[in-house]
């Protein structure tokens, strides 16, 4: 090209940014939000890379070893006879319990072993105190196998865990079509469906293992798992009608006589909101006064409305708030 | 084959850990990503904050995968893609895609293959508004220094010692740099043109029924 074809091209070319305007940029807002996120799972991916390079290394010693000392790597354990698992804290709709393929009707305050399977077909639900503590619960159209005190599987349909209350250093596994979930201290939801497996966590972390998934987190969000190490995160709500099911298949309790500040507690644990009062009075009010109300309660906003309509409290439900404020009269 | 050299570095430096990798990362694609999933999204902004958190994240799970046979930014896009049309798939039965002119074949070449022969024709008519888009598709396809080089330059009228303190570099660097970005603006630009006249495709809307 000559100088002179150049520099006609340059004009050329400065000339059509004559037609331009100034490319949008996206909300700061949203750049400061996406970036922390997917830091997070950069970060994740880095701490678990490293950790399977670890492992890897750990494995292929340990294997040296096992050859050169000639130990049994394929022992087999003699199966283990039935053991109480869970207790039945609620039950609702045709519950099935399978049991050698024999179908039977669960006793309402009954007891659970491992081997069984249980069946929420249409509407039914059920609510299980689970033997090393914690609420299992278990959604409509469901299937969950008890294999043992540590472990279930879902097969399909919805579970909900809450480790509330269990011993410590107890934990339970579930496992899954796309892999094993295990807790750390927290309150989950999984929902097997057709193509993949949906984890919802609420509070602490759940960690994904097998068909793929080695050591992958997930907290505060929802992650779906399409199996094969494969799956997508997604921000997430603690509250909303995913978890309605959860706060209605929830254990009945009874109040009657206990402070108002431990129903409310209740209340914003089972449904996933952050008890807030208008002022430290309201606050020391809900601390001293008790609860009359004679029926076992179960943790819904119409049930909150009903219980502090006796009491000089009342509530507004904003978003993950349960907002507390005195009585107007 | 050409390869990004560049690229592939800063995806290993981004796959062994490097808080700077991903800084570098983040702010080279970002908002080149929002512009390229906002108009695709219905300029939903909530929908494309969500789609691009998950592509993203994809993407930097998936680094390991990059090999640096097409741009890093062309990798993002197609990833990016593939997250627009999940994401319209679960919001139900009635979905309304929005094709593009980018997303044609021939026009989606020419952006990825970025080293086709130039071939301007400024007396191409189109629409002004598919001009302003066509020259701010070309500038996003373009490494990030150029295209913000050449939009201080010729869109804000920043002047060369102004875009030299801003890219941190000496006033003939920064000479240097803005003619080089006009002559890789003019390699994409051109490819697009002689693409559109190629293909005599228009901007439309697709609505897809189940």
């Amino acid at each position: 090209m000559t100088d002179q074809s150049r520099i006609e091209s340059e004009r050329t070319i400065e000339s059509v940014f004559d037609h331009a305007v100034v490319r949008p940029e996206p909300p700061e807002r949203t750049e400061i939000e996406v970036r922390s996120f997917v830091m997070a799972e950069w970060r994740s991916q880095v701490q678990r890379r490293r950790r399977l390079a670890i492992a890897n290394w750990a494995l292929a010693a340990s294997v040296a070893l096992a050859a050169y000392v000639g130990f049994d790597l394929l022992r087999s354990t003699p199966s283990a006879p039935p053991e109480i698992v869970a207790r039945i804290d609620f039950s609702q709709g045709p519950v099935t319990v399978v049991n050698d393929q024999v179908h039977s009707t669960p006793d309402p305050d009954g007891t659970l072993l491992s081997g069984q399977t249980i069946q929420t077909p249409g509407d039914a639900a059920l609510a299980l105190a689970w033997v090393s503590g914690g609420s299992l619960r278990i959604g409509a159209e469901s299937r969950v196998r008890l294999l043992a005190a540590n472990e279930v599987e879902l097969e399909r349909g919805m579970l909900y865990f809450d480790s509330a209350g269990s011993t410590p250093g107890s934990t339970l596994r579930i496992a899954t079509p796309q892999g094993s979930l295990q807790h750390v201290g927290t309150q989950y939801m999984v929902n097997v469906t057709d193509d993949r497996v949906i984890v919802r966590v609420r509070e602490g972390r759940v960690i994904v293992n097998g068909n793929g998934y080695q050591d992958l987190p997930v907290e505060d969000s929802r992650v779906e798992l399409r199996g094969r190490g494969d799956y997508s995160r997604f921000a997430d709500d603690s509250y909303g009608a995913s978890w309605t099911w959860v706060a209605e298949a929830a254990p009945r309790r009874s109040f009657s006589g206990l402070r108002i500040i431990e129903f409310l507690r209740w209340v914003g644990r089972e449904t996933g909101r952050e008890v807030h009062f208008e002022s430290p009075a309201l606050e020391e009010l809900a601390e001293r006064e008790t609860i009359v109300w004679p029926d076992v309660l179960i943790p819904t906003e119409d049930t909150l409305t009903s219980v502090l309509s006796t009491t000089d409290l009342r509530s507004n439900v904003v978003g993950g708030r349960i907002v507390i404020r005195a009585a107007a009269y | 084959m050409q390869t990004n050299v560049e690229d592939k570095a800063l995806a290993k430096r981004l796959a062994a850990g490097d808080e700077a990798a991903f800084v570098r990362f983040f702010d080279d694609n970002f908002a080149r990503l929002y512009r390229f999933a906002l108009p695709r999204l219905r300029n939903d902004e909530e929908a494309t904050k969500e789609v691009l958190q998950t592509a993203m994240s994809k993407a930097v799970r998936n680094i390991g995968k990059y090999r640096g046979e097409a741009a890093l930014f062309t990798w993002l896009c197609s990833i990016c893609r593939n997250e627009v049309s999940e994401w319209l798939r679960r919001q139900g039965r009635y979905e309304q895609k929005v094709v593009l002119i980018e997303d044609h074949p021939e026009i989606q070449a020419a952006l990825d293959s970025f080293h086709a022969p130039a071939s301007l024709t400024p007396e191409r008519q189109f629409e002004r508004q598919e001009t302003v888009r066509m020259i701010q598709l070309a500038l996003d396809r373009l490494p990030k220094k150029y295209g913000d080089a050449l939009e201080w330059k010729y869109v804000e009228g920043y002047s060369v010692l102004e875009i030299a303190e801003r890219l941190g570099i000496g006033q003939e660097a920064a000479q240097s740099l803005l003619a080089r970005a006009k002559r890789a603006f003019a390699d994409v630009y051109g490819s697009l043109l002689t693409a559109l006249s190629q293909s005599a495709v228009v901007s439309r809307t697709e609505q897809q029924t189940p």
